[in-house]
């Protein structure tokens, strides 16, 4: 069942186009992250979808009904701000029964249902404190109290981990999903941070320049991005690009960068590529291994094998990042933790490419795989 | 070298010459302020001296010494015997005006301040910055300037001479500083307080009553102290504004002490200044500590 359709959604803010011709769908119990970088109009789309700004056309439906025209707070949703906005004047336990003091819920159900939520969070002590004397990760779980009294269609969330530290921000991060799993609840999730897209979302919906880029699983966005864009966006390290062109190769094409020249796997489709056509290829740090380390490894066999020297290493614990030079560009690598190398040295990598990908140089967008080629050969185009 | 004889010097005299170039310059700093309040303070003292002493006293005495022989009279008479014009009822009647004139200007100027404050930072609307410049622009009127536009205003709305009269006056003065208190201080308020409000179902008022009033207490003080002590030590529009039996104290304060005919009563001068200064002071000592407070918990909370 669609909880939450955005259609045609735009906002102009004077001659500044925020955002785009917006268009998406999500079901219940979808945890949808909308990422991208700060300016992309993803903060704006929340409030949209909260009614705190108007859009300057289109339509938003909650539950199949039309809201575009309704205040926050007859949508029927909750929102849990970056700054959590907890009330400064008023207990843990007013703040949040507040929404049901508005909506004139009388007392003892009020005390009831603030009793349930801060059981759920574990808050059942601070009840009496102000949120002067919570600490952050306390205040996170009021302001979440404050959204799950109201049992809303849909959670709204505005970066809300952005002021917690690492440690913390990963604890919550778990218990926002576990939250989501346990109550089956509709969520649209702002952030600008790639990794709390990846881990929490069912759908992430990418965005830069007040349009979505991708709209898919987390997976997809990640295995298959629609451009260059979401592909150096998701994923840390960034994805390395390759520029070069195509050349025949045999039997197939290859692409030509600098002096070396890369087999263009078998999983794109051979049919849109043209000799000489300027491409970018793109590999995952990850797909980069020491030569030495997989020479047994058969699925590797036709790896494309290369020399380099390294330049910078980092090692992070499980995994050793390895910084070189590639075709005038910056490449990573993310060897395994194990690796012995050293800045300076040169070594012989090989690079899995059967997840490599493929992208027009002039559109950035990524040239189809075969397979979705016979499918449906307009996917790219959306 | 210079590093070595530094050193020797710092341990050969171990500290003894520090503490007392501490010790003088604490001293200083203290016989500094004791100076400086005297300066205020015997003014006053000199004030309350003279207000317990008969006239006798007065004619042959010190102005600074203490009083020989305590009495009352002068204050029982400054409040209630007194002639002030041609009603011999003291200053009380008029300090009762000015009671009536002060608490309704101060509340409704603080009152429409916040709200305007409010409005102008929560529910910004085209041309906010321009209304708040020319309410801006009000602080800088002088008094003068606007007297007889006003007296015309107050005459059309049949005000003229009335106590609601002057209490119009100070809160259409008042609220232009109100406003630009209560902005500044709602400007430094997040605006997602608002936002969860309003997600949370509250409205206009419900969120300026639930949500920022209760946190404005330090910036009401402000307020209601710069009201207070503006409206009841003002003098220029009681005088124009308030007609004969409607005057505020200040005016009649004026009147007291500038009777011209019989003897010039200084005993009943003094205590009529203090009395009609005393609510400022009372204000200053029991709202500056809410002001305080208020300013302290903010600090905490970081």
């Amino acid at each position: 069942m669609t909880t939450l359709a955005v259609q045609d959604v735009k906002k102009d803010f004077g001659a500044t186009k925020v955002l785009k011709d917006i268009d998406m769908e999500i079901g219940t119990g979808d945890f949808l992250v909308l990422v991208g970088p700060s300016g992309c109009g993803k903060s704006t789309l929340l409030n949209i979808i909260a009614g705190l700004e108007k859009q300057t056309s289109g339509e938003i439906l909650i539950a199949g009904k039309d809201v575009s025209h309704l205040e926050p707070k007859a949508r029927d949703i909750a929102m849990v701000f970056q700054s959590y906005a907890l009330y400064p004047s008023m207990t843990v336990e007013r703040n949040i029964g507040f929404s049901l003091e508005m909506a004139g819920v009388d007392k003892a159900t009020r005390k009831e249902r603030i009793r349930e939520v801060a059981e759920l969070l574990k808050i059942e002590e601070l009840l009496n404190r102000r949120p002067s004397q919570l600490s952050g990760g306390q205040r996170q779980r009021v302001a979440m109290g404050r959204a799950l009294v109201r049992e809303p269609q849909i959670f709204l969330f505005d970066e809300p981990l952005s002021n917690l530290d690492a440690k913390l921000r990963v604890d919550m991060r778990v218990e926002i999903k576990k939250l989501h799993q346990r109550l089956g609840a509709t969520i649209v999730y702002v952030t600008h941070d790639q990794i709390e897209a990846m881990t929490m979302a069912t759908k992430i919906a990418v965005m830069k320049g007040g349009i979505i880029q991708q709209f898919g699983a987390p997976k997809d966005i990640y295995d298959r991005p629609s451009n260059t864009f979401v592909a150096t966006f998701m994923g840390s390290p960034a994805m390395n690009l390759i520029a070069g062109t195509l050349v025949s190769n045999g039997a197939g094409l290859a692409v030509k960068a600098g002096e070396e020249t890369i087999p263009v796997p078998g999983h794109i489709a051979a049919d849109g590529l043209s000799e000489g056509q300027s491409v970018q290829l793109g590999l995952r740090p990850e797909a980069v291994h020491l030569e030495s380390e997989v020479a047994h490894d058969t699925r590797l066999a036709d790896g494309w094998v290369f020399d380099r020297v390294i330049e910078v290493t980092e090692p992070t614990g499980p995994a050793t990042l390895a910084l070189f030079e590639m075709g005038g560009e910056e490449f990573h690598a993310s060897l395994s933790g194990d690796a012995e190398v050293e800045a300076g040295q040169s070594y012989r990598f090989k690079a899995d490419l059967s997840k490599a990908l493929l992208f027009d140089s002039q559109s950035g967008d990524r040239l189809p795989h075969s397979d979705e080629v016979r499918q449906s050969p307009k996917t790219q185009a959306a | 070298m210079s590093v070595a004889a530094l050193e020797t010097a710092r341990t050969g005299e171990p500290g003894a010459e520090v503490d007392w170039g501490k010790r003088v310059s604490r001293f200083a700093v203290y016989a500094a302020l004791v100076f400086m309040a005297l300066v205020f303070l015997v003014p006053l003292m000199s004030m309350v001296f003279t207000s317990l002493k008969d006239m006798d006293e007065i004619r042959g005495g010190n102005l600074l010494a203490p009083p020989q022989v305590l009495t009352f009279e002068p204050w029982i008479k400054a409040w209630s015997e007194a002639c002030i014009s041609v009603r011999c009822d003291g200053l009380s009647p008029y300090f009762i005006n000015s009671l009536l004139i002060v608490v309704p200007a101060v509340i409704i100027s603080v009152g429409l301040g916040a709200l305007n404050g409010y409005v102008l930072t929560m529910w910004r609307f085209p041309g906010a910055d321009w209304v708040f410049g020319a309410l801006l622009f009000g602080c800088f009127i002088p008094f003068q300037i606007v007297l007889i536009p006003m007296a015309r205003m107050l005459g059309l709305m049949g005000l003229a001479g009335s106590i609601p009269g002057v209490v119009f006056v100070h809160v259409v003065y008042g609220i232009c500083f109100t406003t630009l208190f209560f902005r500044n201080y709602y400007a430094s308020v997040p605006k997602e307080l608002v936002k969860a409000a309003s997600v949370d179902g509250a409205g206009f008022w419900a969120t300026w009553w639930h949500i920022l009033l209760p946190i404005s207490w330090p910036i009401i003080t402000v307020s209601v102290i710069w009201q207070f002590t503006g409206v009841w030590n003002d003098f220029l529009f009681g005088v124009s504004f308030a007609a004969g039996d409607n005057q505020p104290v200040t005016v009649a304060l004026n009147n007291l002490v500038n009777t011209s005919t019989g003897v010039k009563e200084y005993n009943v001068d003094m205590a009529g200044a203090i009395i009609s200064a005393f609510p400022t002071l009372f204000v200053y000592v029991v709202a500056g500590r809410f002001f305080l407070r208020g300013l302290m918990s903010g600090a905490v909370k970081g």
